[in-house]
This record gives structure tokens, sequence and C-alpha cells, in this order.
């Protein structure tokens, strides 16, 4: 068993993620008033968790449920998510964003939330059905059905806890996704100013902002953004069996 | 092939398919088609009233004499000729004081139509026997046979006999009239709707005419005014019956009138008035370029930087967190900078910063694909006949592609919504400020005409994606030829 270690660059990656929930945690439990570039900044930083939350937390169990239905059971719900990927990919994410954005009614950064979640959803069902498909004619799985497991118990208990990598890996490209997808509507003005504070509006010059809130909304962006891909893209290669270090170190033994 | 070929007339079916979802999610916001006019359903209508329902509506309203009656004669007034095939034959059976209020009320179209004295008219039984002398004599004439033939006769040739003829049967004659604005190819066809025209704007009131001697271009879009007029009025002048009532049930509806509009009107008319075709021809082109030329541009940059990394471990460990933070910056925020620029600069910037984009996206790709492909027998072998790290990794970088081709056409779509965004921030007369403007103001027509293009277009790009991997692996062509043979 090889040890698969995280980079430095994926410990300070995850650091800096684990400060900015806390910092948004922080800013809903004291309230933070949108006052000030550093007001704005931690206000926004409430808001891309919030939504960032949301997001994955509509996409993970859609995605899982799907995903595991389409690879794992059958044709039908594997057309039915071939062509609701075929349909998401082909839509207009900054038409649907701001769609979504306009709405008025009842929360709007709670329905851009479950709406990007809906979307990226398909996109994790995709991932999940691939993993299972891989996984299927495994050995381990094989070993499991001559034992006289039962189709469910050998997703639920075999299958399903082996693909949590790659979901892994994708939520935290959803987190990334959903919150430059609400910068980018918020900086183009495809809301309402009003609605909430975040690090789009501070960046957009059509929005009247205090000094250095521009810079600041801009760092956490980019730290966030960076952090999270950074942590997906360390997911992927420490998974990866011809990364380098991991060849030299089972040749080792 | 044949594989690509379904797949490219399944485009079609499946656009219809997506009009309809993308239609309810559009037009569920605060902003909607329906706003300024009469409330439409959105996709299904089950009972499309004509102007049968309409008529006996009114007529039942006039007879009543209620504190309505007044509006309800200015509408059957408005509704015209077209009426009179429905309220004249049942004129009798109505009490007479009824039947004095209708025939009353009918006065205004009986002026309009150049029949009848005032006097004749102000009366209420001698107007009463007006309209019964005119329908025993002129009820043959309200038929479309005789108002498809009068209005072909104008249609040819102008003269006070055959205008009369038309303006006889006043509004009865209108489907038949704006059947006859022609397709315009040739002078004639101008000639044709300075006959036409005059006669329309008589009858409906409005001001839209047209001189012999006017250009082609005007005729075009006075025709397009008079369609879309009718589009919009056509039931307040024409029966149902039949078919075309079953018809009706789907085309009298929001999605209906925006698909009508979409086939004949030129995709429709934006939220400025402008006819959505023409404004995307006319901006089209930049978008399109800008996306194209930062395709090509970020493949070539994904391609050859991931041939770097992969030969050589300490450009890996450098340039690979550099592109994860190129995807993560907000670049068109910072391509902002540029919005004063000329225009060919914030050209070059707005490239510049979609090719660095889609070059940081797609090396992660290719780098994870091209770094499986190295670890291969036959780059083994490559290295064992003495090729440097940088030849195996070129030889090696054709099979990598794949993954890269694979998401040409997925990434379309994404590319496009960052050319909007990059034109909107450098302020480039691309499609991206009016989609903007567009959704901010709800404008359904546009947003439909912009997300359908882009659906197929990306479509298009996927079956072509697919192709070119078919090609460059062929154990992808086999294993499709086979699922077309099962």
């Amino acid at each position: 068993m090889t040890r698969r270690s995280w980079s430095l660059r994926t410990r300070v990656a995850a650091a800096i993620l684990l400060a900015f929930v806390g910092i948004a945690g922080g800013a809903a439990v004291m309230g933070t008033e949108a006052v000030g570039a550093v007001g704005i900044t931690l206000s926004g930083t409430r808001t891309a968790v919030w939504l960032a939350a949301l997001t994955v937390l509509t996409a993970l169990p859609i995605g899982l449920i799907v995903g595991a239905m389409a690879g794992w059971y059958g044709r039908r719900a594997d057309a039915l998510l071939a062509r609701a990927v075929e349909v998401t990919s082909t839509l207009p994410i900054i038409i649907f964003a701001g769609v979504v954005a306009s709405w008025t009614a009842g929360g709007t950064l709670v329905s851009l939330g479950v709406c990007l979640g809906l979307l990226r959803a398909v996109e994790l069902a995709r991932v999940v059905r691939g993993e299972i498909h891989r996984l299927a004619c495994q050995d381990f799985v094989l070993a499991a059905r001559a034992l006289g497991a039962s189709s469910s118990r050998t997703l639920l208990r075999h299958v399903l806890p082996h693909c949590l990598r790659p979901v892994a890996v994708n939520v935290s490209l959803t987190a990334a996704y959903a919150i430059g997808i609400e910068a980018m509507t918020s900086f183009v003005g495809l809301r309402e100013p009003s609605a909430w504070v975040s690090w789009g509006t501070a960046l957009s010059p059509a929005q009247p902002s205090p000094a250095g809130a521009a810079l600041l909304a801009g760092i956490a962006l980019v730290t966030v953004t960076w952090a999270l891909c950074t942590v997906a893209e360390s997911s992927v290669e420490s998974s990866d069996p011809l990364r380098p270090d991991l060849r030299m170190a089972s040749r080792r033994g | 092939m044949r594989h690509a070929l379904r797949r490219v007339l399944w485009i079609g079916p499946t656009l219809v398919l997506m009009s309809a979802l993308l239609f309810a999610f559009l037009s569920h916001g605060k902003h909607h088609p329906t706003q300024g006019r009469a409330p439409l359903p959105r996709f299904f209508q089950p009972d499309p009233v004509s102007v049968r329902q309409t008529t006996q509506a009114l007529t039942a309203r006039i007879a009543a004499g209620g504190p309505d009656a007044d509006a309800a004669a200015r509408r059957l007034e408005k509704i015209g000729g077209a009426a009179l095939p429905h309220v004249l034959p049942e004129l009798d059976a109505l009490p007479p004081n009824q039947r004095a209020r209708v025939a009353l009320a009918l006065t205004p179209i009986a002026y309009r139509i150049g029949l009848g004295s005032r006097e004749e008219l102000k009366h209420p039984e001698t107007a009463v026997l007006f309209w019964n002398r005119f329908w025993q004599d002129r009820s043959i004439d309200f038929r479309p046979g005789v108002a498809k033939r009068a209005v072909r006769r104008i249609a040819q040739r102008a003269s006070e006999g055959r205008r009369d003829d038309v303006i006889g049967l006043d509004t009865y004659a209108l489907a038949e009239l704006i059947a006859a604005l022609p397709n315009i190819r040739a002078q004639e066809h101008v000639e044709q709707m300075a006959r036409v025209t005059p006669l329309l704007a008589h009858i409906t009131g409005q001001p839209w005419t047209i001189k012999p001697d006017a250009s082609l271009d005007e005729a075009r879009s006075l025709r397009l005014v008079w369609r879309q007029w009718w589009r919009e009025h056509r039931l307040d002048y024409v029966a149902l019956d039949g078919p075309e009532r079953v018809l009706a049930m789907l085309t009298e509806t929001e999605f209906g009138r925006w698909a009508e509009n979409a086939v004949y009107a030129r995709l429709g008319a934006n939220s400025r008035g402008q006819s959505v075709l023409d404004v995307l021809a006319s901006r089209a082109p930049l978008t399109l370029a800008l996306a194209w030329l930062a395709i090509l541009f970020g493949y070539a940059g994904a391609f050859l930087a991931a041939m770097a990394v992969a030969a050589n471990a300490r450009v890996d460990r450098y340039f690979s967190p550099g592109a994860l933070m190129v995807v993560a910056l907000p670049c068109a925020v910072f391509a902002g900078g540029a919005a004063h620029a000329t225009e060919s600069l914030r050209f070059c910037v707005g490239l510049l910063v979609m090719t660095l984009a889609t070059s940081a996206l797609l090396l992660r790709y290719q780098r994870l694909s091209l770094r499986n492909e190295l670890a291969q027998d036959a780059a083994r072998t490559r290295r064992a006949f003495g090729h440097s790290e940088l030849s195996v990794a070129r030889l090696s970088s054709r099979n990598a592609s794949s993954a890269l081709l694979s998401l040409l056409g997925r990434d379309m779509p994404t590319l496009l919504s960052l050319a909007f965004v990059v034109e909107h921030a450098l302020s480039l007369d691309g499609l991206g400020s009016v989609t903007i403007e567009a959704v901010r103001v709800g404008d359904t027509t546009w947003l439909m005409a912009v997300g359908l293009g882009i659906m197929a277009f990306a479509a298009l790009l996927q079956i072509t994606s697919d192709l070119a991997l078919a090609r460059l692996d062929p154990r992808l062509r086999d294993a499709g030829e086979e699922a077309v043979q099962q």
C-alpha cells in the first residue's frame, strides 16, 4: 500500500478553503454589514460559501442517485442521462444563470444555487455512471456477487464507496463553478445589485463600490477558485498510478 | 458516417423539443411576451376564439343595451365587414328593439364601405331595413372565392371599380389581401405592394403604405410589418373551422406565436423592434471570430504546452500551477482595463484573454492524457530507440489529443458565454452586449434565437468532433460501426 500524501501546495489550498469557510461562518454568526471594502469582501465571502454549499448540496444527492441508477441498473435511466448530459452541455450558461438570477420570487440566491446544482448534478451523474461502469467488472465486485450479495447491497457497500474520489473532485469543481458563475452574472449586472452582496458586484466598474473593494474581492475570488481547483487537481493526481513519485515508491516496494 | 448522419437528422426534432423547454424556462421570469397584449396561454389554447365567437358575444352585449354596449359597438366597428356574415343572418331573429340597436351599431361599417346615406342609417327602422336589403343583395359576395377573385384583380391592375369591389368587402377581404402581399424579388412586386397596401391601410386604419418606386428593402420590411400585424390580429377577422381550429389550439399561444414569428418573420423582433435575424447577422461575425480564433489558438497552445510539461518535470512543476491560476483568474475583469482602447486593440485583448482561458482549461486534460500515452509501450520503445523526451511527447501527442477533440463540442457553449462577458467588459459590438441586455429586460425572442443557435452549433460541433475522433482513433470507429450494426 502506497502512502499518498498531499503536497504543500494542496495543504495550503485546503487551509485557505477552511479559512474562507471559517470567515463565512463568522460573518454569518456575527452579522456583517456590507460597508467598506472589508465589509463587502466579508459579505461576498459569505455569499460565495453559501452559494457553493447550496449548489453542492443540491448536486451531490441527485448526481449520486441518478448516476448510480444509470450506471448500475439500466438502459432507460442510462439513455435518459445521456440525453440530459447532451442538453445541459449545450445550454449557454450565461443565459441560464442570468435568467435564474433575474427571478425575484422566493430568495434569488437559493434559486440560483438550486438551479446551478441541478445543472451540475447531471455532470456529477455522468462521472458516477462512468465510474460504476468501470468498477462493475472488477474482481471484488464479481466476488461480492459470487458470495450472494444482492444487487443493491453490492452497489451500496462495494461499488459506491469506490466512486467517492472522483465525486470529491467533482464537488470541488462544482463549488468553484458556482462561485465563478455567480461572480460572472453579478459582474455583468444580470441581477438586482441589492439582492445580495457579491465579489462580482465589487469587481464591476458599473457598480459604485468603496476604494479597494475591487482589489480585495478580486484577490478573494482568485484565491478561493485556485484553492478549489488545486484540491481537485491534487485529488486526481494522488490517485494517478502513473504519477512519477508513486511509480518510484511502488518500485521500492 | 451513418451514425453521424442519423445524429444530424435528430438535431431537428431535438431542437423543437428543446425550444419548448427553453421557452418555458425563459418565459417563467417576470418579463414575458404577453406584456402589453391580451394574455395568451403559454403552450395550449383549449378554446381559440375567432371572429364568429367574438361577434356573437358583441352582438349580445349590444342587443342587451347595457353600460358596455358602446364599447362593444366600437369593437364591432373595428371588426367591420368580417363580422357581417355572422351578424346579419341572425338579425331577424332578434326582438325589434334589440335588432334596432344592432343595426345602428353597424352604421359606421356601412359608411366605411361607402354604402347608405346618413338619413337612411340614422333612424332605427330604416337602418334595419337597410341591412336586411344589404344582406339580400350582397350575401353572395361574402364568400372566400369572391374575396379571392376581387383581391387578385386589384393585385394585377388597379382601377376604381376593382378598388370598390374590395372596399365593399371591408375586413372580410383582409386574409386575401395579406396573402396577396408578394415575396419581394423584383420591382414588379413592389408595384403590387403599392396597389394592395393602400387598401389594407384604408380598411384597418393603419398608416403603412408604400410608393411604386420604393426600394426592394423598403417593400420587404413593409411586408414583414403587415404580416406581423396579421399574425397578431388574424382571429379578429377569420372564423376557425375543423382542422384550422385544432391547429389554432397550438398556434394561438405564446409559444405558437414565437414559432410563427421565428419561421415567417426573420426570427421575430427583439425588445427594440429590430429583426432578430438582422441583428444576429450584423453582430454574430465578431463573436464567432472571437470564439473560433480562441479555439484555434487555445487548442494549439494547450497542445504545445502539454508536450513541454510532459517532456520536462521541472517545467511541469511550475507550469501546471500557473495554468490553474489562469483558470482561477476572472480574466474578463482584467480585460476591462482596455475598455477605452481602439476597437482592434480591444478585440486583440479579448482574444488574448479567451485564448489564455481556453488553453489553461484544456492543458489540464491534455497533460493527463499525454501522461497516460507516455506510459504506453509505444513510447517506451521510442525511448529505447534513443528518441529524446520531447520527441517522444511529440509523437505521442496525436493519440493523446483525443481528449481535446472530445471537448470541442462540449466547450463551445461555455466559450461563447465567456465571449459574451469579454465583449461586455471590452464594449465590443458582438452578440454579448445584446444578449446581456436581453437577459436584463427579459427579451424572450432574442434569448430563444441565441440559445437555440448555440445549441444547434454545439450539437453540430459535437458530431464533427466525434467524426474527427473516429478518424484519429480506429478503435472508436470500429466500435461505432458495431453499434450501428447492432
